[in-house]
C-alpha cells in the first residue's frame, strides 16, 4: 500500500463520508423512509388546525391543504425527488457563494457540507433554504474565515443571524463532526507542476487545460456524488482528462512508469528485503495498478460529464428548471415536518428545555451536558422528560462539588 | 510504529516517504501563475513556496490507489 494512500485512509473523508453507490442510495432511501414515518406519526398525533398552519406561506390557496390533518396524510417526496431538490439547492448555494465572491475552498466546502447533511437527514425534515445559508456560514468558519453573523445575514433577504445560527449545531451533528473536506484544487496545480517538469509540454496548452479543468472542478464534482465515491486525486485527474485527454495520459504514464518485471534475471542476488521492496514498488507503479486507476478515473469522468460547467446557468431561474422542481416544491410544502421545519422555533424549544432542566436544581442555570443534545432527543424537546429528569436529579444528589463546599 | 530493534529512528517510524511521486529540488514554476517564490512581498514575510509544493504534490497523489467502491463494499459497513 502506498504511503500516501494509507494516509488518505486515515482521513474523516474516507472513514465517514465515502460510500459505494449502492450504499449511498440505500442510505438515502432509508433516510427518506424514516422521515416519512416520523412525519406521518407527528401529523396524525397533532390536532388538525395546527397542522395546516404552515401551508399559509404559499400564495396559492390550496383547497386540499384544508382537508389535511383529519387522518389523511400528504403525499411525501420520493428519494428521486429529494435528490433533484438537493441538486437544485446545491446550485443555489453555489450561486450565492459566487455572488458573495467566496474562495473556491469555501465554496466547495459549503456545498459538500450541504450534500453530506442531506445524506442522513431528509429535505422534508429540515428546510434546505435555511441550511444552505448555514452551510455557507459554517464553510467560512471551517476555512478560517470568521464572519460576523449579522453582517452575513444582511447579504440575504428575509434572513436574520438567529436563523443562521439556529441550524449551526444541527449541521455539525449532521456532518458527524467531520469538518476537514479534501478538495482537488491544489492537486490540480501539482499536476501542472508535474507536467511542467517533464519539460516538453507546450505551456500555453498547459494553461488552457488547467483553466478548463479548474472550471470543471468548480462545478461538476459538487453537483454530483463524486466526493462520496472517489478520492480528490481521482477527481482531479478525471477533470484533467475531460479538459485535455493527452495531458492526462501523460501524467498517468509518467506516474506508473515501472514495467511489471519483478527482478532482472541476471542481476546479482539481492537481499530478501530489497527484493520484497522492489516487488512492492513494481506492484504500486506497474501496469496492473495503472489499469485499475484508469478504470476508476474513467467512471469518475463519466459522472462528472453528466454535469458539465456549461449547465451551471441552466440551474438558475430558467423556465425549464423551474418547471422541473416546481411540483416537488409544492409537494414539499405540504409534507414537511411540522415541528422541525422551523429551525428558529426548534432551537428555542431545545434551549428552553435545557434551561428548564437546569433551573430545577441548578443555581447557575448552566445547561447540563448532553441534556437535549443526545441523538434520540425528540422526547426532550417535545415533552415527556419527567423520567429522565428524575433520574438526573437522583444522580446529581450523589455528586459533591469538585472544589469543595462554600467557605 | 517504532521498531524494538535496529538503528535509532529520528521520526520514530512516522516519517512520510511518498511512493508514487518524487519531490524536485527546485519547485517547478507553473506557467500561468505569478512567481511568488521571488516576490519580496511573500519572501520577506517568510512564505516558502516549497511548503505549498509539498502539500500540493501530496494531495495530487494521495488516494490515487484507493478504490472507494470496492473497499467500502468489502468492509460492508457505512
Amino acid at each position: 500500500m502506498a504511503a500516501e494512500d494509507a494516509r488518505y485512509r486515515q482521513s474523516t473523508q474516507y472513514k465517514l463520508w465515502s460510500f459505494s453507490p449502492a450504499q449511498l442510495s440505500a442510505t438515502r432511501e432509508k433516510t427518506n423512509a424514516l422521515a416519512k414515518a416520523t412525519i406521518s406519526e407527528r401529523l396524525l398525533s397533532r390536532p388538525p388546525p395546527a397542522a395546516s398552519a404552515p401551508t399559509s406561506g404559499s400564495n396559492t390557496p390550496n383547497p386540499s391543504s384544508q382537508m389535511q390533518g383529519a387522518g389523511d396524510l400528504p403525499e411525501f417526496l420520493t428519494p428521486a425527488e429529494e435528490l433533484r431538490l438537493l441538486n437544485h439547492y446545491t446550485a443555489e448555494l453555489l450561486r450565492a457563494s459566487d455572488f458573495l465572491q467566496y474562495s473556491v475552498a469555501i465554496r466547495a466546502t459549503s456545498a459538500i457540507f450541504f450534500r453530506r447533511f442531506y445524506v442522513a437527514n431528509s429535505i422534508m425534515t429540515y428546510p434546505p433554504t435555511e441550511m444552505l445559508k448555514t452551510c455557507l456560514f459554517f464553510g467560512n468558519k471551517v476555512n478560517g474565515v470568521y464572519l460576523h453573523a449579522e453582517q452575513f445575514a444582511a447579504n440575504f433577504p428575509k434572513t436574520t443571524a438567529e436563523g443562521i445560527l439556529a441550524g449551526e449545531f444541527l449541521l455539525c451533528q449532521g456532518l458527524r463532526f467531520a469538518f476537514d473536506v479534501k478538495h482537488p484544487y491544489r492537486a490540480l496545480e501539482a499536476a501542472m507542476f508535474e507536467l511542467e517538469r517533464y519539460g516538453d509540454v507546450d505551456l500555453t496548452r498547459l494553461g488552457t487545460a488547467s483553466k478548463t479543468a479548474r472550471d470543471i472542478l468548480k462545478f461538476s464534482p459538487l453537483m454530483t456524488d463524486a466526493y462520496f465515491h472517489y478520492t480528490p486525486s481521482q477527481i482531479m485527474l478525471a477533470a484533467l482528462s475531460l479538459a485535455d485527454e493527452e495531458l492526462y495520459d501523460r501524467v498517468v504514464r509518467e506516474t506508473f512508469h515501472l514495467a511489471h518485471t519483478p527482478a532482472f534475471p541476471n542481476a546479482p542476488p539481492q537481499s530478501r528485503k530489497a527484493a520484497a521492496a522492489a516487488e512492492e514498488k513494481s506492484r504500486l507503479l506497474g501496469p496492473e495498478m495503472r489499469d485499475k486507476v484508469r478504470a476508476a478515473i474513467a467512471s469518475c469522468r463519466s459522472m462528472l460529464a453528466q454535469e458539465p460547467p456549461a449547465r451551471m446557468t441552466g440551474y438558475w431561474g430558467t423556465p425549464a428548471q423551474t418547471d422541473a422542481v416546481k411540483p416537488s416544491l409544492r409537494k414539499l410544502r405540504k409534507c414537511r415536518d411540522p415541528d422541525r421545519f422551523d429551525l428558529v422555533a426548534l432551537h428555542k424549544a431545545r434551549r428552553e428545555q435545557a434551561l428548564r432542566n437546569g433551573d430545577a436544581d441548578d443555581e447557575d442555570g448552566r445547561v447540563p451536558a448532553g441534556s437535549s443534545l443526545d441523538g434520540d432527543d425528540d422526547a426532550a424537546v417535545f415533552g415527556n422528560v419527567e423520567e429522565r429528569d428524575a433520574k438526573r436529579r437522583k444522580v446529581k444528589k450523589g455528586l459533591e462539588d469538585p472544589f469543595g463546599g462554600p467557605l | 510504529p517504532a521498531k524494538a530493534e535496529g538503528p535509532y529512528d529520528v521520526f520514530a517510524g512516522g516519517d512520510f516517504v511518498p511512493d508514487r511521486y518524487k519531490l524536485q529540488k527546485q519547485v517547478p514554476k507553473p506557467p500561468y501563475k505569478k512567481d511568488v517564490a521571488r516576490d519580496p512581498h511573500y519572501t520577506t514575510g517568510g512564505y516558502d513556496v516549497r511548503d505549498y509544493y509539498v502539500q500540493a504534490m501530496y494531495e495530487a497523489f494521495a488516494g490515487l490507489g484507493v478504490f472507494v467502491d470496492d473497499e467500502k463494499e468489502m468492509s460492508g459497513r457505512l
